[in-house]
């Protein structure tokens, strides 16, 4: 079944080159959502059916971490699965964030760690090896 | 000048280059001006955290174009527009800084990193300026990219 993607990222760039990875990744994707922040994205959250949010943690507006707050007390949100993909490199935030659920990567970030990521977080199956190396 | 932060800002920036946006670049010492030989762009961030300060980036003109396509995957004939091609210097700098701070502050620091801006060359000169006059304790690297050249700045307050 195809899987319905928000991205919620301040950068389009940042935006597209995570939908590039995730296509790349081989995952079936259905509908991609996009949120320039994190109140958008809370919006578009609740608007759409979505399986899965892909957050930065630095935004304005709303940053990544209240979202995901917002989220945790909505009850038809709390269960959602969630990675964060950010420059952050302090240790305490990054284990406050994953005390919440979601999971962290890194920036820069491989192709593959996004992979596995998506894969372990949603258990779905089949998603091909990336046939491009490196990293973004 | 900070030559330990130097050195660090000089490998953060480098490997965030090659790893985000697949561009190879190497140091380069010879002309610290080269860089307003030509035409660049600059982009600012500031931090606050632990010590507080900024870092502006300055880069050829010409090499944001590969910059940004690369980063996007797109075909070695396209251009991208340029407000894309800020987005992407904008989100480089991000990265350069996000890496950088936990070096010089620790992983248990906890860094707040505001939206980097985007600053045409006459007032990125006068941000240079007013760097090196305020900090003598700033950082600094320069490097050489296929297309031109790549000049970073720090000012750290402790």
């Amino acid at each position: 079944m195809p899987l319905n993607v928000l991205i919620v990222d301040d950068s389009s760039v940042m935006r597209a080159m995570i939908i590039k990875t995730i296509r790349m990744s081989g995952l079936d994707l259905g509908e991609v959502y996009q949120a320039g922040n994190g109140k958008e994205g809370l919006d578009a959250a609740r608007e759409n059916w979505v399986d899965l949010v892909v957050a930065d943690i630095n935004m304005p507006v709303m940053n990544g971490e209240e979202m995901i707050d917002r989220m945790k007390a909505d009850p038809e949100l709390s269960a959602l699965p969630t990675i964060v993909i950010s420059t952050e490199g302090s240790a305490t935030r990054i284990q406050r964030l994953e005390k919440k659920g979601v999971t962290f990567i890194h920036k820069p970030f491989a192709p593959e760690i996004i992979r596995d990521a998506i894969q372990d977080l949603t258990g779905i199956t089949g998603i091909g090896d990336s046939d491009e190396s490196g990293a973004f | 000048m900070n030559q330990e932060h130097s050195d660090l800002l000089m490998e953060i920036a480098a490997q965030t280059l090659e790893q985000l946006a697949f561009i190879f670049s190497f140091p380069d010492d010879t002309n610290p001006d080269a860089i307003w030989e030509e035409a660049a762009t600059g982009c600012h961030v500031e931090f606050s955290g632990p010590s507080q300060g900024e870092l502006l980036l300055l880069i050829s003109n010409a090499a944001m174009p590969e910059l940004t396509s690369n980063m996007l995957g797109m075909d070695e004939d396209e251009v991208p527009p340029e407000d894309q091609q800020h987005d992407a210097l904008r989100e480089a700098l991000n990265v350069i800084c996000g890496n950088l701070l936990p070096r010089i502050g620790g992983t248990e620091a906890v860094y707040d990193i505001q939206p980097p801006e985007i600053l045409d060359a006459g007032a990125a000169r006068s941000l240079l300026d007013q760097i090196k006059t305020d900090q003598r304790d700033y950082a600094s690297a320069l490097l050489s990219l296929d297309d031109g050249g790549c000049q970073l700045y720090m000012r750290l307050d402790t």
